[in-house]
């Protein structure tokens, strides 16, 4: 009797059990349904190109881009021993470090100024968010104008108060931070609009009580605004990393690289190899190592530098 | 962390992996992929055209398709040569504007064929989209590609060879410069057919001469005369310089062109054309004496140095911050219409060392045009047909007189607008007469090698090391002769 107990008892256990699992199925195949749609975009416009990527750096390639020959870890093995590539990642670095830091906080002085609630605020904030509505060759063939190394306007007005300006555009300094300066005017936008969003979302109560205790100007920001607007930070600090390690419309249209490699970034230089140089192979490689190096560096800023940020 | 930040944090995790996983694939080009035009049957295209009107057709005679005997004879023509067919091409600016006069010209002259012209951006650019529609299919019927990209087009196996169109119709070439279809044949095969042709040349202001008490009908013609009258020509206030005497853009070609004119191949094998180039062999006397007379140029401060890119460097002497330059011929019609009340243009012969061997010369500049293998008989025929029409003479001399670049055709010189642009504008002369001196041999035929873009793009940078004092003219070349050496030899490894 017992037995046939506990025998019941598994069968109905089995059952339930079996209920699960095909719910479990039926949930899974209903989850895969709703997601086919961006499962089938990812898998057209991201994985398969990775794929690809992954498989072309393994090989020396036609010059139309068709794997020819077997090449393992050759094109790693150049990487590694090649200044230029070096040369170009340290470019890179450095081209993050002259461009992120300055883009948000110029931004965040604009979003707090454009927080204000005055008559008109609104041309100010249209004005300041302006940028991210200019397309970023455009604006790069007129900056291109301005810094021109013979007719450019900059320097012009630099004249008419007796400065020389640098060549910005044909000095190996000067043209790193040129190519910076354009980022940063053409990132000012998003981020400006992003801040001040965050800082719209500040409840007011926070700052009322916090004036109730006493505390005033700087002390209110130090403590009730950067807190509060520490998510909007963190992403636009890992948002703008990330484009900028993939900057290319800039570098094209005012430097091509140049001079001497100066602003030959990494995107840059996948850019020359892969379609002036044909070496789709190596350009492949290259590219899986930008990946790796973007994809390192967000979980680092996700592991250090989320602890300090303040979500609601 | 709360445990109400968790999903936003994953969400925010997984899509920034994402975004960087998407930006990593160099299997992307630049920019979108440039789209093309279906091909429609012919009945489709302007069925009001169709019948064409002699009263509107450009006086092209020996370039209209609608020849029954000729057709005939072609067998490629078994297809007829009709439909709408995609041109792509690198003319900006003014030159840009004759394209499209060109084209427009054809599609009026015959009711069959529309050719749609579509400007890719630089010749770089383009020749990098063609990769990209290559691999999709999407690749025009005709393409215009900078006289560099020869050795890329064969090797690539997706054209059609303008001697197959030449020897299906019989068609006698000899009315063509010799000198330019010269550079575009391989084993004595013509691969693409010229569109435009340049030279370099020395383009300078009258005026600033006759204000430096120089004579202004001559020009300087040694690497020494360029220096010395330079240095005539600058004008300082304090230390800046307000006129420099000389400027040219540090661009690959005019290194080249140096190079020829001293005498000298660019790479081994007869400059690749006896058989496949295995070797920069630039790093040499003669390529270290172009360097180094450039560079006391600079340091002296009276060559001007405005970076790589030729619009700023043309641009320097139409605002004329330099005097004296050197340039293509192709840009010789916006110089003339921005010398207008600014100072009387001048030209001069392509400046060469005055020890220069007499086998040297200038090697022609400029672009052919192919027809892609991957289209239709039918549009491959409608490209040749346009191809005739843009060589004939009336339509060289016209292209010309747009342009200012060489007609490819000898007959284009007798065409009455020919004559009277070269009256209107003498300057055009110098070019003429230049290209005509040249003896024909390896040198001057120029190099024909794989990685070529990648050599001048590489040879600039050893310029820019060398006029910003980072190197000496000697271990620049022969840094970047090694590199080329190794590109070159990755490159006919893959073509293997």
């Amino acid at each position: 009797m017992a037995r046939v107990q506990t025998a019941a008892a598994g069968r109905l256990d089995a059952r339930a059990r079996g209920r699960k699992r095909a719910r479990a199925v039926r949930d899974l195949g209903e989850g895969l349904l709703y997601l086919a749609p961006s499962l089938f975009l990812f898998a057209v416009f991201v994985f398969i190109p990775l794929g690809r990527t992954v498989y072309l750096s393994l090989f020396y390639t036609s010059p139309i881009g068709a794997p020819r020959e077997f090449a393992g870890f050759d094109h790693y093995v150049d990487l590694v021993t090649n200044p230029a590539f070096r040369r170009s990642l340290g470019t890179t670095f450095l081209f993050v470090l002259y461009t992120v830091p300055g883009s948000i906080v110029i931004a965040l002085g604009l979003a707090v100024l454009a927080n204000r609630r005055l008559r008109g605020i609104n041309v100010f904030r249209t004005l300041f968010s302006s940028t991210i509505a200019v397309s970023l060759a455009v604006a790069a063939t007129i900056w291109a104008l301005m810094l021109n190394p013979s007719i450019g306007l900059f320097n012009y007005v630099l004249s008419l108060v007796g400065v020389r300006g640098p060549a910005w555009l044909t000095d190996p300094t000067a043209a790193l931070i040129s190519v910076s300066l354009v980022t940063i005017w053409a990132a000012l936008g998003f981020n400006t609009i992003v801040l001040l969003a965050g800082l719209q979302g500040i409840p007011e109560e926070l700052y009322e009580s916090a004036k109730i205790d006493g505390a005033a100007g700087l002390g209110i920001f130090r403590n009730i605004t950067l807190p509060m607007l520490s998510p909007s930070l963190f992403f636009l600090l890992v948002v703008n990393v990330i484009q900028v390690f993939q900057a290319f419309t800039q570098v094209h249209a005012l430097t091509r690289g140049g001079p001497v490699e100066a602003t030959n970034v990494l995107v840059y230089s996948i850019y020359l190899d892969a379609f002036v140089n044909f070496q789709f192979g190596y350009a492949s490689a290259q590219a899986l190592v930008l990946f790796a190096v973007i994809l390192t560096l967000t979980l680092v800023q996700f592991r250090v530098i989320e602890r300090r940020v303040h979500y609601q | 962390m709360t445990l109400q930040s968790m999903p936003r944090r994953r969400f925010l995790l997984t899509a920034l992996a994402t975004m960087a996983a998407a930006a990593c694939s160099p299997a992307q080009p630049p920019a979108a992929p440039p789209k093309t035009e279906p091909a429609k049957p012919a009945a489709e295209v302007k069925p009001t055209t169709a019948p064409a009107k002699p009263a509107e057709s450009k006086p092209a005679a020996d370039a209209k398709p609608s020849d029954p005997a000729k057709a005939a004879a072609a067998p490629a023509q078994k297809t007829a040569a009709a439909g709408k067919i995609t041109f792509w091409h690198a003319m900006s600016g003014v030159n840009g504007e004759a394209v499209n006069k060109m084209v427009e010209g054809f599609n009026k002259s015959q009711g069959d064929i529309a050719v749609e012209p579509s400007f890719q951006g630089t010749y770089d650019d383009a020749l990098a989209k063609l990769k990209t529609a290559l691999a999709s299919n999407a690749a025009p019927a005709l393409i215009q590609v900078y006289d560099i990209g020869i050795r890329f087009m064969v090797d690539s196996g997706e054209i059609v060879p303008m001697q197959e169109f030449i020897d299906a119709e019989k068609l006698d070439m000899s009315d063509f410069e010799q000198n330019v279809l010269a550079y575009y044949k391989l084993d004595d095969k013509l691969y693409g057919m010229p569109f435009n042709t340049s030279s370099s040349i020395l383009y300078y202001d009258k005026d600033a001469f006759k204000a430096a008490g120089l004579d202004s009908n001559k020009p300087p013609r040694t690497f020494d005369e360029v220096s010395e009258y330079a240095q005539k020509l600058t004008k300082k206030s304090g230390n800046e310089v307000q006129q420099y005497g000389f400027h040219q853009a540090i661009y690959g070609w005019l290194f080249e062109q140096y190079m020829a004119v001293s005498g000298e191949l660019y790479v081994d094998q007869g400059n690749g054309r006896d058989a496949r180039a295995t070797r920069a062999v630039y790093n040499n006397d003669r390529g270290k004496a172009i360097l180094d007379w450039w560079k006391a140029g600079v340091d002296g401060g009276y060559f001007g140095n405005f970076g790589r890119v030729t619009n700023d460097n043309a641009a320097a002497f139409d605002a004329r911050r330099s005097v004296m330059y050197c340039e293509s011929t192709a840009r010789m019609r916006g110089h003339i219409n921005a010398s207008e009340g600014k100072g009387e243009l001048g030209t001069g012969f392509y400046p060469r060392p005055a020890d220069a061997p007499a086998e040297g010369g200038n090697i022609i500049g400029g672009a052919s045009v192919y027809a892609l293998k991957s289209r239709s008989a039918g549009e491959q025929q409608a490209a040749w047909e346009f191809v005739k029409y843009s060589t004939s003479a009336p339509v060289q001399a016209q292209w010309q007189a747009d342009t200012g670049y060489y007609p490819v055709r000898k007959a284009a010189y007798n065409e009455p607008v020919a004559k009277e642009w070269i009256a209107k504008y003498p300057q055009f002369s110098t070019a003429v007469d230049q290209i005509r001196a040249v003896p024909l041999n390896r040198i001057t035929q120029g190099a024909v090698f794989g990685a070529f873009p990648q050599a001048r793009q590489r040879i600039e940078q050893a310029i820019e090391e060398v006029l910003l004092g980072q190197s000496s003219s000697q271990d620049a070349l022969n840094r970047a002769a090694e590199e080329i050496t190794t590109a070159i030899d990755r490159y006919n490894r893959s073509t293997r």
